[in-house]
């Protein structure tokens, strides 16, 4: 077997686990809408760990990533039956509950303004993109994209995106003007949407 | 589709608000103005899911952080309450409805009914009308009431970058109206629309006063009490130039044509 092959393989392989995941998920959300706490219940052993993640890289707090991961399972809950599957896959969906919900209590609470925008740094930035596959998996549309943009313009993204930084924020961390920060997230977003559409 | 949602229609803007709301930098409120308008327009829906699934990479890749054993036990305890809650409601409406329209309302009502079609009863009730129409006239007519002043108003001169009056805002106190006399506005396409906005000096955000009609010298609003209430926190206005319709995300856009502080006038009514 050459290694093409079984490099083929593999991808099959990881692209039928992920169509499967998706399944088992969407089961558990139909489930889920009929009212079936077992399949909620399944459905939290399946994502939490993964969701919990998400709202501690945004809060950078445990017992508010929990608080948030509470909250966004409550909410889903209630919303299930909003739920389509040829609008959205599962995953996306419940991760966007659980990142927003972090997004509000991240502004709600204020906590961790002054203590995170000093250590924040560059370094600390490129090693969670590497850490979050940015670097490896240069063959991702998304990455590639980013690639393209301004460093500031990425940065300014992806500090948004990843962290929950507001404008403000990010405008003191480059020491920049708020509406400077507003003019490269808007081209950078411009950007990045007409490289993703190509 | 109602008007205010047609601004919303328009492609760039549904791009720019979905794009902003999956980066999460829209503030808490916007975002649930957002979430409202997502279940409205599809197109909108249609486009947030668009970039939650481009961005969506990032999430899947971030490092896994097992929750705490007590937060499904929090998240099921939750969920059972409000069950209940909901079931207790639900039981609740089905059954005082009809014990109140039926039993408790009607008796109420044969009660007075009773009061008033016994002749001692009537006799009574006439009497006591007439003495409470005396008495009200008689306090009316001895003791007017004075006139209720307010004595705020402020005024902002709102000037370009050449330092030239732009537009003049005043606001009435009395009759909570603003009053913009426009002097010389910047030309702007037919794709855009200048919108005023008052800036807080408690929390330096900018929230808007609405846009500027087009070919107008003068312009009357009357203040709603949220707003009235903006200006007497206010610590600037500014022009700026935004799309058709108005911002889209309720926060001004970079391009500021013109700005003014606010200037409180004490007791102007005095000085007249």
């Amino acid at each position: 077997m050459t290694n093409n092959t079984f490099k083929k393989q593999k991808v099959m392989t990881d692209e039928q686990k992920k169509t499967q995941e998706i399944s088992e998920l969407v089961q558990l959300l139909l489930g889920c809408a009929n009212g079936d706490k077992i399949a909620f219940n399944q459905l939290y052993q399946k994502t939490a760990p993964r969701l919990n993640g998400i709202a501690y890289r945004i809060t950078r707090n445990v017992d508010s990533a929990n608080e948030v991961l509470q909250e966004a399972f409550i909410q889903i809950w209630k919303n299930t039956s909003n739920y389509q599957a040829n609008k959205s896959e599962p995953y996306t969906w419940l991760a966007a509950i659980v990142r927003y919900r972090a997004y509000d209590r991240l502004r709600y609470d204020k906590r961790r303004h002054q203590e995170d925008m000093v250590s924040f740094d560059e370094d600390k930035m490129h090693l969670d993109c590497q850490q979050l596959g940015l670097a490896k998996h240069s063959e991702q549309s998304l990455n590639i994209c980013l690639d393209q943009l301004e460093q500031k313009q990425s940065q300014s993204i992806l500090m948004a995106y990843l962290y929950g930084y507001s404008r403000e924020e990010i405008s003191e961390y480059f020491s920049s003007p708020v509406n400077t920060i507003k003019s490269w997230i808007r081209r950078g977003l411009g950007r990045l949407q007409l490289c993703l559409s190509n | 589709m109602p008007k205010q949602l047609i601004r919303y229609s328009h492609p760039a803007i549904m791009e720019h608000l979905a794009s902003h709301y999956v980066l999460g930098t829209l503030s808490t409120r916007v975002r649930k103005r957002m979430e409202q308008l997502i279940a409205e327009i599809p197109q909108l829906e249609a486009s947030v899911n668009h970039w939650q699934q481009s961005f969506i990479g990032l999430d899947e890749q971030t490092v896994e952080l097992a929750p705490k054993a007590s937060t499904w036990h929090d998240i099921s305890t939750k969920i059972t309450r409000l069950e209940q809650a909901e079931n207790i409601a639900q039981s609740q409406a089905q059954e005082t409805l009809p014990k109140h329209s039926g039993v408790t309302l009607a008796t109420l009502f044969s009660r007075i009914n009773e009061w008033f079609t016994k002749p001692h009863h009537r006799l009574m009730h006439a009497c006591s009308f007439a003495v409470i129409c005396l008495l009200s006239f008689a306090l009316l007519s001895v003791n007017k009431i004075p006139e209720q002043v307010d004595p705020l108003s402020y005024v902002a001169v709102l000037t370009g970058d050449n330092k030239q009056a732009q537009l003049v805002a005043s606001t009435y106190g009395e009759s909570k109206k603003l009053v913009v006399n426009i002097i010389n506005t910047p030309e702007i396409s037919q794709e855009e629309d200048l919108e005023l906005w008052v800036v807080s000096k408690t929390d330096h955000q900018a929230r808007s006063l609405g846009i500027i009609p087009r070919d107008t010298l003068l312009l009357e609003q009357q203040l709603s009490e949220a707003q009235w209430r903006l200006i007497k926190d206010s610590d600037s206005l500014i022009l700026t130039v935004e799309d058709l319709g108005g911002s889209p995300i309720g926060e001004p856009s970079d391009s500021i044509v013109s700005q003014g502080l606010c200037v409180r006038l004490k007791e102007w009514n005095q000085n007249v």
